[in-house]
């Protein structure tokens, strides 16, 4: 008897009831030929013989297949159709596509003036910065040594021997610093206008030329660093008004 | 720079010239990427119209694809340079369905694709060659509803000939991605000719 909404038998309502359990993907995989599992083959097949719905869609899914296939590759379909528009590059394109870093092709488009202040305008900045730094960090350094702190020059001094006090001249052992070099206490009976230096004096000295040295690269490394850092600076302003 | 000749010893003439093209374009000469470009972009547009079935966005795809292509020459390790060249459309294709999905205001129009049908046998009588050019309507028309990936596969697979390995590679998924998405999509195709399976059963 025929369902009054559907139009369909008991029959065919039962059959669609259980098409409604099987698996379609399975069917369309076993149209494909793409199951390799014997069992899932031989579960495809079943499906098929058994159920008319998955037939019919095994029967579809194979027209289907050989319409698409019919529909013309690329190549055939290029040789009657034409693309909408010339896809050929302009020199701008080119010009702007071509390869190597965005720095490089903007250089490339501006000249080799503008190749040189790029150049120091992409790399000054950074050295600039790190020369200058290397210059604060030296004079630092540099101060603490000639300053108070431990391994100072007057620490150095003081562990050379007792300073006299100011104005207790000739009252004891006295030393003195010239030049960085300590000099000792003179020697019985010796003039004190020519003092003789001490033993350990000469690591004083030495480390006072150091200090110095440290304190003169650090003050040249400070000035080129702002210099590099100024000058990158206005060359990137020029590129950019460029 | 890598002599392209000197390194891909081929006979045929078109992928000989192919690669005098290339070969020249690297060395700076755009004239002769624009011959390979004059060659290539009705295939390339043919193909990637069947992926992104809007004109414009193809088109798009497509000049972005020779943009790609210019940019990356000294990419080109040798072979088809014709197969080089699709597989960056594929790319592109794949990109513009990427935008359109994160757009998805407008979904795709019916595949605007009459301009080609499918070549008629001669003898074909006009009833036939009118049951052709509906068949090609109504299969485009139901390519266009279906997702992105599954009308990529498809395409790729049963149209283009690649074969599932290279699918997944193109499209950086497993092989058993790729032919889900192949069964899947023939079986929506199916859900969406059905009223006109007749057209397709003759």
């Amino acid at each position: 008897m025929a369902d009054p909404t559907t139009g369909h038998d008991e029959g065919e309502l039962a059959a669609i009831a259980r098409h409604a359990l099987h698996d379609e993907e399975l069917v369309a995989a076993f149209a494909a030929g793409d199951l390799e599992d014997a069992i899932e083959q031989e579960r495809a097949r079943a499906l098929v013989e058994r159920c008319a719905t998955c037939r019919d869609i095994h029967r579809d899914l194979a027209v289907i297949r050989t319409a698409i296939r019919a529909s013309g590759t690329a190549a055939e379909r290029a040789a009657t159709m034409s693309a909408p528009r010339d896809f050929r590059l302009t020199a701008d394109d080119a010009a702007r596509l071509r390869p190597g870093s965005p720095i490089a092709r903007v250089a490339r488009r501006l000249g080799w003036r503008a190749r040189l202040d790029l150049g120091v305008a992409a790399f000054g900045r950074p050295v600039g910065a790190a020369m200058a730094t290397f210059g604060v960090v030296g004079l630092l350094i540099g101060s603490l040594t000639l300053g108070g702190g431990p391994g100072s020059l007057f620490s150095a001094q003081s562990a050379a021997g007792p300073t006299s006090a100011p104005g207790a001249e000739g009252s004891g052992p006295a030393t003195s610093t010239i030049d960085g070099t300590n000099f000792g206490p003179a020697a019985s009976g010796q003039d004190t206008k020519n003092p003789v230096p001490v033993s350990g004096g000469r690591d004083t000295g030495t480390q006072g030329v150091a200090t110095v040295a440290l304190l003169g690269g650090s003050i040249a490394f400070l000035a080129l660093g702002i210099a590099l850092f100024v000058a990158a600076r206005r060359r990137a302003a020029t590129v950019a008004q460029r | 720079m890598e002599d392209l000749r000197a390194t891909t010893v081929t006979d045929d003439p078109v992928q000989r010239r192919d690669l005098i093209l290339l070969d020249r374009a690297r060395e700076g000469d755009l004239d002769a990427f624009n011959d390979l470009v004059v060659v290539y972009q009705d295939m390339l547009f043919a193909l990637v119209v069947r992926m992104v079935p809007d004109r414009d966005q193809a088109a798009d795809a497509v000049q972005e694809a020779f943009f790609s292509a210019y940019r990356n020459m000294e990419g080109f390790r040798g072979g088809s340079v014709r197969s080089w060249l699709s597989r960056i459309a594929i790319n592109a294709a794949m990109d513009a369905q990427r935008l359109k999905k994160r757009r998805p205001a407008d979904p795709y129009p019916e595949l605007e694709d009459d301009t080609w049908q499918p070549p008629a046998d001669a003898s074909a009588d006009p009833v036939t060659s009118s049951l052709t050019a509906e068949r090609h309507h109504a299969l485009n028309g139901a390519l266009a509803q279906i997702t992105n990936d599954q009308r990529t596969a498809i395409v790729l697979y049963d149209v283009e000939g690649y074969d599932y390995a290279e699918i997944a590679e193109l499209t950086a998924v497993s092989v058993g991605t790729v032919k889900s998405r192949i069964h899947r999509g023939r079986l929506a195709l199916r859900g969406l000719l059905a009223d006109r399976m007749d057209l397709f059963r003759g």
